[in-house]
């Protein structure tokens, strides 16, 4: 028998979606592709087990969150690589709107991984506190906290999103 | 609240399509290898955190061994690529056709540190003669999105670009001998998505490999990199005088310079490396300056002195973007020379890149790539 029957389909069906998870958590598109991939492999391995009484997608997306910030911990701790923010293109137009996603990509860079992690969780794949706490390991209290710190931090470094983040509440209990 | 979540879909939806499911099963294939004792595999599983493979001096990278076949797809993104005359000495006036063997063809390392060899990939020209010794090989060139690899094609007598994950192979309209290939050889150029290809020799053209089209660059002037989407064309003349080649003319930038940049993601910038000197053909003073330049406008935009450490580096060549501000350089290893490295016998030729800041001349090391080798060939992505 096959031992990745009906992986390869799980993952055509789901990579596009996991790939743009991924991307926001690096903000870097090689180090995106390389994290899912490295992830998937893990997938692989475990999916006779998975595929009869896991939940894969949910298994991705856990391991996508934990393998990112222990990546980014020992990638700092080595400095042979860094993430960095995309590309700005001076001369551009200042009125065109593209140019606050910049800056929130910039900014989203400067944040620890942890902190990124917690705003794609709640703000991107809509995940309630709970949920999150539940992916992360740790407490509804300490993703409260991280969410107050990262919003936070994002005003200090990007002050012209203060429009964009006004109305974000750290505390919203979404779905 | 929504547009929070809106700018962080529209950054998500910027994520480049990917195609992961065979190369999934393949890693954790060799991953259920290692577990059975297969310590190469164990390295494998070691190098997939890293997006380039590092190898040290005299390390990873085994001299005269026959790796497996590429496959037709599937392949992860391509870290380096050399030939090394299967470890053995070479002499151009007597053994060269010795090297007709499977040890001598171009071997592909992936980023998670597998090696193939490929066949298709013309390498070693068997019937080198001492008057063209300087041309040993068929060309191999790496996007700098590591993603796809152009080659010569012997048997369709074309260059070719292959895409490592699907396995598309592209050939170019152009025919080209392998008996002009050994007399006049060709430089071979990609754009950083590896979808144009620019052919340089007497003649210069650059070919969009998906559709087909093919682009004659005017007489005098070569292609020397390939923003994405094919324009703009920086091309050189033969006093290494830069121009832009857009709407079927060529105009000067007013500037020289041998080692280019490619260009930045915004098509715009473009990073040259400054300050070499020749007197009677001998160089007098090396690079010591990295330059920037708007090509819409020829404007210098910065220039930068080395600082010490930068100045150390030999034989520099410039490669991609790193970042906003750091162009990828590569100097020759530490190691690489003939008196060095050589406790078994044989040396340790390779290549060491560099993230060079255009604002500051500081360098930051990236990656060394080595391999133990009397001659051969080494092709970094982007380089």
């Amino acid at each position: 028998m096959d031992p990745y029957e009906g992986f390869r389909e799980f993952v055509r069906g789901r990579q596009h979606a996991l790939m743009r998870t991924a991307y926001l958590l690096t903000g870097d598109a090689p180090q995106a592709e390389d994290l899912l991939q490295t992830v998937l492999m893990r997938t692989a391995r475990h999916w006779r087990k998975l595929a009869r009484d896991g939940n894969p997608e949910a298994y991705v997306r856990r391991g996508l969150v934990n393998e990112h910030i222990s990546w980014r911990r020992r990638r700092r701790a080595t400095e042979t690589l860094t993430a960095h923010p995309p590309e700005t293109e001076p001369g551009a137009d200042p009125r065109d709107e593209s140019l606050h996603r910049m800056a929130l990509q910039r900014a989203l860079m400067r944040l620890t991984p942890r902190q990124r992690a917690v705003l794609v969780l709640r703000y991107y794949e809509d995940r309630s506190i709970d949920e999150t706490a539940d992916l992360l390991g740790c407490s509804p209290g300490t993703v409260k906290s991280q969410t107050n710190h990262a919003l936070g931090r994002l005003r200090a470094l990007a002050p012209e999103l203060a429009e964009l983040l006004h109305d974000v509440d750290p505390e919203e209990a979404h779905r | 609240m929504t547009r929070f979540r809106d700018e962080l879909r529209l950054i998500a939806a910027q994520a480049p399509e990917v195609d992961l499911a065979e190369r999934a099963v393949r890693g954790a294939r060799r991953k259920k290898a290692a577990t059975f004792g297969s310590a190469v595999a164990s390295l494998v599983a070691t190098a997939l955190t890293a997006t380039v493979l590092i190898t040290a001096p005299g390390g990873a990278t085994m001299s005269g061994k026959i790796a497996d076949v590429l496959p037709a797809s599937g392949v992860d993104p391509a870290a380096y690529a050399y030939y090394d005359f299967c470890g053995r000495r070479w002499d151009p006036r007597k053994n060269t056709r010795t090297f007709d063997k499977e040890c001598a063809q171009w071997r592909l390392v992936t980023s998670t540190g597998e090696s193939f060899r490929m066949p298709e990939a013309l390498s070693v020209y068997t019937e080198q003669t001492p008057g063209n010794y300087m041309n040993t090989g068929g060309p191999v060139q790496i996007s700098s999105d590591r993603k796809r690899v152009a080659y010569y094609s012997e048997k369709d007598q074309r260059f070719a670009v292959r895409d490592l994950a699907d396995g598309r192979i592209w050939l170019t309209p152009q025919t080209v001998t392998r008996e002009t290939m050994v007399k006049n050889g060709m430089m071979l150029v990609l754009s950083p998505d590896g979808r144009f290809l620019g052919l340089a020799r007497q003649t210069s053209s650059v070919v969009d490999m998906e559709s087909g089209q093919v682009t004659e660059i005017p007489e005098g002037w070569h292609v020397q990199r390939i923003g994405n989407g094919g324009s703009p064309v920086v091309v050189s003349d033969d006093k290494d005088r830069l121009g832009i080649f857009d709407g079927g003319k060529v105009t000067p930038l007013g500037k020289s310079a041998q080692e280019v940049s490619e260009l930045s993601a915004d098509g715009r910038t473009l990073a040259y490396l400054d300050g070499k000197e020749f007197k009677d053909h001998f160089m007098t003073h090396d690079f010591d300056t990295i330059v920037t330049l708007d090509v819409t406008t020829g404007e210098i935009l910065s220039k930068a002195k080395f600082t010490d450490a930068s100045k150390k580096l030999r034989g520099l060549r410039i490669g991609g973007w790193q970042s906003p501000t750091e162009v990828m350089i590569s100097a020759v290893a530490d190691s690489g020379s003939w008196g060095e490295g050589k406790e078994d016998g044989v040396p340790t030729l390779g290549q060491v890149t560099y993230a060079l800041d255009v604002n500051t001349g500081q360098v930051r090391k990236l990656a060394e790539y080595t391999y133990k080798a009397w001659s051969g060939s080494l092709s970094l992505p982007g380089f």
